[in-house]
């Protein structure tokens, strides 16, 4: 899928895992049989995680964990700091300089090393990879990440310049990121090819890869020469284990380090001395989406009656239980800290109380009284579940008959492309900025370039609501919807900060008076850490953090 | 006809229905609504970046081209190549072959002693206490999913008491201790309806043998009743649990994608279990053609066993 610049997108295992309701960070979760390695040196760090490694090759990788961890193999440019305010110089010796609007130049290290004596990382790897990942023939899915760069050239030993297609507001998370613009070693994955880089991976991070045994492990062991210095860790071992109420278990028996905690087993993770817990947010966008394009809410009002039918703090508890929290604008409350954004006014304009009179009034303002029966779809997952019931009640209290389908995720898809739904569960993982929600949800597809198939599940966005606007004519609506486009498209290739956070506020403006989707939580997950970590606190924003600018982790036995 | 001729015969006999297998699993594959590149990147692909995938996958093609690509490239003993790991399927299979073959037949190896001697003892004691005691078991046995027992033996020994290790496999080739120790749990979910299906059908097949007039004669010639049981009996009842001894290969398969999920063993049952969720059709069918290829010849070997078993069969 396009995405934005961060671990967080809704690639395709967070998709489906999603529609299970796994429940779990997807980072980590779960553990196998034997005891960690320990040492004195720092030990081995063992972290579950559900899924196994399909390459090691991040500018092909579609999977969230490993995204975080291929940081422990590969370097970026830039690395985003654990709070998430800052992005911190890492292979750049400093931020890049602006040369003009579409030109920048980025000095690189000196002294970093790729692993097993594949040399010294240069500016020509840096070219390399990001010119690689632009490439349309390798088919990266990282490519729409950095598709504002037209070109990387190497213009010293050390130096980069990127050429950009546009100015952009998201340069310095693409550097900062793997899902983006890893940098590899350009003469290893030249001369071993796509097939075999992804299984032996070379890079220049703090570990390098040691063993894979598939659907099973992946050891990574300290690299000496790294250019922050050789951790104190002997090695990070991941190890796969699917069932993260299982992998709990192994974590509870001091088996491993850091596993997920399934919010049914939080409140033992709790009370184990043992293990310390932190709930971070899954920085993402929980709710529903409505079918403005046909059936009964193409109307704004029948939108907004929805609106007035539910108890948002009801579908949240019966979504998510304490494991979510309230989602602002369309986006999880971090991003909407962060960037100041009004949220109270949000909430008193637009995210009404529980008002069923109202909701009847509102129905009835838009034709369609209440007198209609609503196809609510959903994939399986409890989550899906419980908020799908919470809102088949709430129509039934008014007298709309509302029936719960559940269908398979291709099934969804499907539905997805056809229209085939009057409302769906929905869930988008973003990252901490909005441009994470905002591009990939609000956006007008057919104004992308070369626009988008009929057959496409982009409509899963509110494409529908342009498309539904354009077929009946709607011409304030799609007044205001074409300058959504353009907010969001400009939000995305603006610099300056606050000039974004305008257009992100109008934007949201604009969304919620239509009321197309409706946002009712962002979820959170828990990762459990055992105790004997030193050093160590995971975040939702930081990667390599078992070793990075800020804390350097170690275990103590 | 001689063992060989007939060990061939029904090989080949097996062509077609592997042939029918394979389609029949293509077909399926390929109905499930969504394709896997849109599964694979999400809901909002590029589509630029969709449409070269597909096309680069050979998606995009009508499924009965792709079909004959298939099995040409079967018959050159090509399984194909994983679209999610962009690797040979062979590759695929043959990394994770060893700890599904070595979980299912230890499985066989736990499950056939246990239930032929509680079969053989339920039958000696019939009606007695410790028939009793061993048909309730059994029942228990049959009735219990072998996911929930997964996931109790878990709770019980790994989380409460803390005895065995939860997750993880080892290969006994290796370091035979540690293999002993991750796969006991494993083995025994496996193994438990396997014993409590083949104890019934043992103690059955038992007591109908020990009610047949041979047996009233041994008695009356005076033969050990231990003779009788073991020498005699025994060996006739054999017949129907050879069927479901081969036939119990099936369910073997189909544990063993749970048992793997719940144990992280990471066999084949996982890859198939992967491969379907994320529609990476070579893989499917690869694993499909292998698990159905292993029940077939423990049908074949069923066959050839009830002519060694029973005399008065002969191989034609």
């Amino acid at each position: 899928m396009t995405d934005n610049l961060n671990q967080s997108h809704l690639d395709r295992r967070r998709f489906v895992k999603s529609m299970a309701a796994a429940g779990s960070v997807g980072l980590f979760a779960g553990c196998v049989g034997s005891d960690p390695e320990e040492s004195e040196d720092g030990g081995v760090f063992v972290i579950a995680t559900t899924d196994e490694v399909e390459t090691f090759d991040p500018r092909q990788n579609q999977l969230a964990w490993y995204s975080s961890a291929a940081h422990y193999l590969f370097d970026s440019l830039l690395l985003q700091s654990p709070d998430g305010s800052e992005f911190e110089p890492h292979l750049a010796v400093d931020h890049p300089e602006e040369i003009d609007e579409t030109t920048y130049v980025v000095e690189i290290r000196d002294d970093v090393e790729f692993h097993d004596d594949w040399g010294q990382l240069t500016a020509e790897d840096v070219e390399y990879s990001i010119n690689w990942v632009l490439d349309p023939d390798n088919a990266s899915p990282n490519q729409s990440n950095v598709a504002y760069i037209d070109e990387a050239e190497a213009t010293g030993e050390f130096e980069v310049t990127l050429h950009l297609e546009y100015p952009s507001g998201l340069m310095d998370r693409s550097l900062a990121h793997m899902n983006a613009a890893p940098i590899v070693c350009k003469e290893a994955a030249e001369e071993m090819g796509d097939e075999e880089f992804g299984q032996n991976p070379v890079g220049s991070g703090p570990f390098k890869l040691e063993n894979h045994d598939p659907s099973s492990s992946v050891e990574l062991v300290a690299n000496a020469d790294y250019f922050l210095g050789e951790p104190i860790l002997e090695g990070l071992e991941y190890r796969i284990i699917p069932e993260a109420e299982v992998g709990y278990v192994n974590l509870a028996q001091g088996d491993l380090h850091q596993s997920g905690v399934t919010e049914e087993l939080l409140g033992e993770a709790e009370e184990d001395d043992d293990i310390d817990t932190y709930q971070l947010s899954n920085m993402d966008f929980q709710g529903f989406i409505l079918n403005s394009l046909e059936g009964p809410f193409t109307d704004v009002r029948a939108r907004e009656a929805v609106h007035h039918l539910i108890d948002y703090d009801e579908v949240l508890d019966a979504a998510a239980g304490s494991l979510a929290g309230r989602n602002w604008g369309h986006m999880p409350q971090e991003t909407v800290d962060a960037w100041d954004f009004p949220a109270d006014e949000w909430e008193e304009n637009y995210y009404p109380e529980q008002d069923h009179d109202r909701a009847v009034e509102l129905f009835e303002e838009a034709g369609v009284g209440t007198d209609f029966e609503v196809d609510l779809v959903m994939t399986a997952g409890e989550a899906n579940e419980g908020r799908s019931l919470v809102l088949q009640n709430e129509f039934e209290e008014v007298g709309i008959d509302c029936d719960i389908r559940e269908i398979s995720t291709g099934d969804w898809l499907e539905a997805l492309n056809q229209a085939d739904y009057d409302i769906t569960t929905y869930g988008w993982g973003g990252n901490d900025d909005p441009d994470g929600y905002y591009y990939h949800m609000f956006r007008d597809l057919q104004n992308d370039e070369g626009g988008m198939d009929d057959d496409v599940v982009g409509h899963s966005s509110i494409g529908y609501l342009y498309e539904g606007s354009r077929e009946r004519g709607d011409d304030d609506v799609l007044e205001d919807l074409d300058r959504l486009d353009d907010l969001v498209r400009e939000a995305q290739a603006t610099v300056a900060q606050e000039e974004r956070r305008e257009y992100y506020v109008e934007a949201a403006e604009i969304v919620l008076s239509l009321y197309p989707v409706i946002g009712v939580y962002s979820a959170e997950s828990v990762t459990g850490v055992h105790t004997n970590v030193q050093n160590y606190e995971p975040s939702e924003f930081g990667e390599q953090e078992a070793f990075n600018h800020w804390q350097e982790a170690s275990i103590d036995e | 006809m001689g063992l060989l001729r007939y060990t061939i015969r029904r090989l080949l006999q097996l062509i077609p229905v592997l042939f029918g297998i394979v389609t029949l699993t293509f077909v399926m594959m390929h109905a499930l609504p969504g394709d896997p590149v849109r599964l694979w990147l999400g809901t909002e692909p590029g589509q630029e970046l969709a449409d070269e995938l597909i096309e680069a996958h050979g998606f995009d093609r009508p499924m009965h081209e792709q079909y004959v690509d298939y099995l040409v490239r079967l018959a050159q003993g090509d399984l194909g190549h994983s679209f999610v790991y962009n690797r040979p399927v062979v590759d695929l299979m043959w990394e994770r072959m060893e700890p599904t073959l070595v979980v299912m037949g230890l499985s066989y190896l736990v499950a056939l002693p246990v239930a032929l001697g509680l079969g053989i003892y339920g039958a000696a004691r019939h009606n007695r206490a410790g028939d009793h005691v061993s048909r309730f078991a059994g029942l228990a046995g049959i009735s219990t999913p072998n996911f929930w027992l997964a996931l109790m033996m878990i709770y019980m020994f790994s989380y409460n008491f803390g005895l065995l290790p939860a997750t993880g496999y080892t290969s006994p080739f290796v370091d035979p201790v540690e293999a002993a120790v991750l796969l006991i749990m494993p083995v025994l979910t496996l193994a438990t309806a396997q014993t409590a299906l083949l104890m019934r059908m043992t103690r059955s097949s038992m007591i109908e043998e020990m009610r047949e007039d041979y047996v009233e004669t041994a008695r009356a010639y005076g033969i050990p009743e231990r003779k009788i049981l073991l020498r005699h009996s025994f060996r006739n009842a054999l017949l129907p649990l050879v069927t479901i001894v081969g036939l119990q290969v099936s369910t073997l398969l189909g544990g063993s994608v749970i048992v793997e999920e719940i144990f992280a063993i990471p066999g084949l049952g996982r890859l198939f279990f992967d491969s379907v969720i994320e529609q990476d059709y070579s893989v499917a069918v690869g694993v499909t053609l292998f698990f159905s290829t292993l029940f077939l010849i423990g049908v074949v070997l069923t066959d050839i066993a009830y002519a060694y078993i029973d005399p008065r069969i002969k191989y034609d």
